[in-house]
């Protein structure tokens, strides 16, 4: 290491501190939320496409593979599990949207001016809406009715109502 | 009303019927730049090891209920067949559950080794394919209820990826997961 790397020199060992920290911390404590991850914006738009299709296959297998009455937990509450681990690990966050206006958790209806518009074109049979706003892209993706047994649950809708979505927010990297 | 304007409007039809569930068509393989691929592959380890632990916990009391790798296995395949970064589940046994799920190449053994050694991930360039594998230990009691012969701790397996790169070699590997990459 050259003498005037100093400055290298200190922030390698702010580094090994932080790992040194880090590791003595342990994992037996929940670890503290990650910070969000940030992206290019094209980038963004294939991150929330790739995290739709996963999500949406695994919703689908969940619920034909263990949902069998309506005393299982519902397919939904796993995935909803499934989205807070994601946004704590720092990727980008999603939740759940009811485009009925009767969720049978509150916590699906639209929170703000993004999802309420959303909600509008999802229910006309838009299948994706998207924003940038305040250095993130806001994505809305359609979850339709998408079968039957669906409708163990959802007894007030039919197959292929657009009675709810995803909500995605990705951090953006500035330009 | 003309051929062509019939065909249009059949196209339409199809279109609006498909077309219900947004996601990726199948077709070729995404090639990501390596800071991507980096990321994807970090993204997509954590979505499936969180998922398959979340739907264990949740719905698998018995061995008559299928395993929450079984379940996996089917969103990997449904998800890898739209041309994102291929994701397979491999075994670190001798005598694993299913045979199918040997290690299926040198990159998945040797991920084995370094597991073995306590690796919780192993990665490396294979020309212009990034290959990443992170390691599936039995976490709690709960897993036992399957795999009878092993103790916690133990190492099952592993979850390996493969992401083409738009350009082989162009850079470095070892992108973070989000918290300490560089702001």
């Amino acid at each position: 290491m050259k003498a005037s790397s100093l400055r290298t020199a200190l922030t390698a060992g702010a580094a090994l501190s932080a790992i040194v920290l880090a590791v003595s911390s342990g994992s037996a404590q929940p670890k503290a939320p990650a910070s969000p991850v940030k992206m290019p914006l094209d980038q963004a738009r294939q991150t929330v496409d790739l995290l739709n299709d996963v999500y949406v296959n695994s919703v689908v297998l969940t619920h034909s593979t263990y949902v069998k009455d309506r005393g299982t937990p519902a397919a939904a509450v796993v995935a909803r599990r499934l989205f807070k681990t994601m946004a704590e690990k720092g990727w980008p966050e999603t939740r759940w949207l009811s485009t009925t206006g009767r969720p049978f958790n509150p916590d699906a209806n639209p929170r703000d001016a993004f999802e309420r518009e959303a909600v509008a074109a999802l229910k006309q049979g838009k299948a994706r809406v998207e924003r940038v706003e305040d250095s993130k892209l806001r994505v809305a993706t359609l979850v339709p009715m998408v079968d039957k047994s669906c409708g163990m649950c959802h007894t007030k809708d039919k197959v292929g109502d657009p009675i709810g979505g995803l909500s995605y927010t990705v951090n953006l990297t500035s330009k | 009303m003309s051929r062509s304007r019939m065909i249009g409007a059949a196209m339409l039809i199809l279109l609006a019927g498909s077309a219900r569930v947004r996601g990726k068509e199948p077709g070729k393989p995404v090639r990501l730049s390596a800071e991507e691929a980096g990321r994807t592959v970090r993204l997509l380890d954590d979505v499936y090891q969180s998922a398959v632990i979340n739907t264990h916990k949740m719905y698998v009391r018995d061995p008559g209920t299928p395993s929450a790798v079984t379940w996996a296995k089917q969103v990997l395949r449904d998800v890898n067949g739209k041309g994102w970064p291929a994701a397979r589940v491999f075994a670190a046994s001798q005598r694993p559950l299913n045979p199918e799920n040997d290690p299926a190449d040198a990159f998945e053994e040797e991920a084995v080794k370094q597991f073995q050694r306590g690796q919780p991930v192993f990665e490396r360039l294979d020309g212009d394919v990034l290959r990443y594998a992170s390691s599936i230990r039995v976490v709690d009691r709960s897993c036992l209820t399957c795999h009878v012969h092993n103790r916690e701790g133990d190492l099952l397996g592993g979850i390996s990826y493969r992401a083409p790169l738009l350009l082989a070699g162009k850079a470095a590997l070892g992108s973070e997961r989000p918290g300490k990459a560089a702001p």
